[in-house]
């Protein structure tokens, strides 16, 4: 067993739950964050906070790298201008080697902001939700 | 016969003195008088919130909001409501320290369940302790 890097990380990207994951060309970092939301049950005779498991939430965030021939790039992209209700899919591989380390859900793309300056690569942050569980495990 | 209130602790509570029975009357001069009606006090207040409760702690409060057919049976109060108060302020919020006579039940207003996860409610009971 050995530690992993970046190198062995994949973000895909899929645009409806039918279609086929495709994987991101130029990705820069990702973050994937999946919380429960902690509900206190404190009585008001007890000294220390006590909690119950809420509901599960999850999204994500990350940074490509703008290539517009490039499937999975152009496709999430453009999900932020379609007016479709359909949700698309993102899946986040820790390992390539590997069928653990990766979690997949039916995802939202929330945000896209290319940003452009002189003497750099063009950087596209995203924003995305995972709409009910995340499959997969870690 | 009265109703137990299910043991279950509350994670807020609020109380309010029971009043004594009071008119006033102000006379065109400006004089204020103020007869009192009785030598105890009544209608004491309880607001009581259970917040994240299980679906079994909301099951046992609306049951015994259903077994005392509202407000109409007294309640017995556990003394778990009253946790973290001490012995002689416990006292004064069951009311035992007003003297005898007072009993708990239900306000009119049913007791109110707010959902906020799976198995999880918020509840909200208001009681009142009457002379009788």
């Amino acid at each position: 067993m050995a530690v992993k890097t970046s190198a062995t990380a994949l973000l895909k990207f899929k645009t409806s739950p039918e279609a086929s994951y495709v994987t991101i060309a130029k990705v820069r970092d990702v973050t994937l964050n999946i919380n429960r939301d902690a509900l206190e049950t404190t009585g008001i005779g007890q000294a220390d906070r006590t909690y119950a498991y809420g509901i599960r939430g999850t999204s994500g965030s990350g940074t490509l790298l703008y290539d517009p021939s490039d499937t999975g790039t152009a496709d999430l992209m453009n999900q932020i201008l379609s007016d479709t209700e359909t949700l698309s899919g993102v899946q986040l591989v820790l390992d390539t080697a590997s069928t653990d380390g990766t979690v997949s859900g039916d995802a939202l793309i929330t945000a896209v902001g290319p940003g452009v300056s002189v003497g750099d690569l063009i950087s596209v942050p995203v924003s995305f939700t995972i709409s009910g569980k995340p499959t997969g495990q870690f | 016969m009265p109703v137990a209130f299910p043991t279950i602790e509350p994670t807020s509570r609020s109380f309010t003195a029971p009043r004594w029975q009071v008119t006033t009357n102000v006379s065109q001069s400006g004089v204020t008088t103020r007869r009192l009606w009785g030598s105890r006090p009544s209608r004491a207040e309880l607001v009581l919130r259970f917040g994240n409760v299980t679906d079994a702690a909301t099951s046992d409060i609306l049951s015994a909001w259903h077994t005392a057919k509202g407000s109409t049976t007294d309640l017995t109060l556990p003394a778990i409501l009253f946790n973290g108060a001490s012995s002689t302020l416990t006292n004064w919020l069951n009311t035992s320290s007003t003297g005898a006579g007072m009993k708990w039940y239900f306000a009119e207003e049913p007791p109110t369940v707010e959902s906020i996860a799976p198995g999880r409610s918020n509840v909200s009971v208001r009681l009142i302790a009457e002379l009788q």
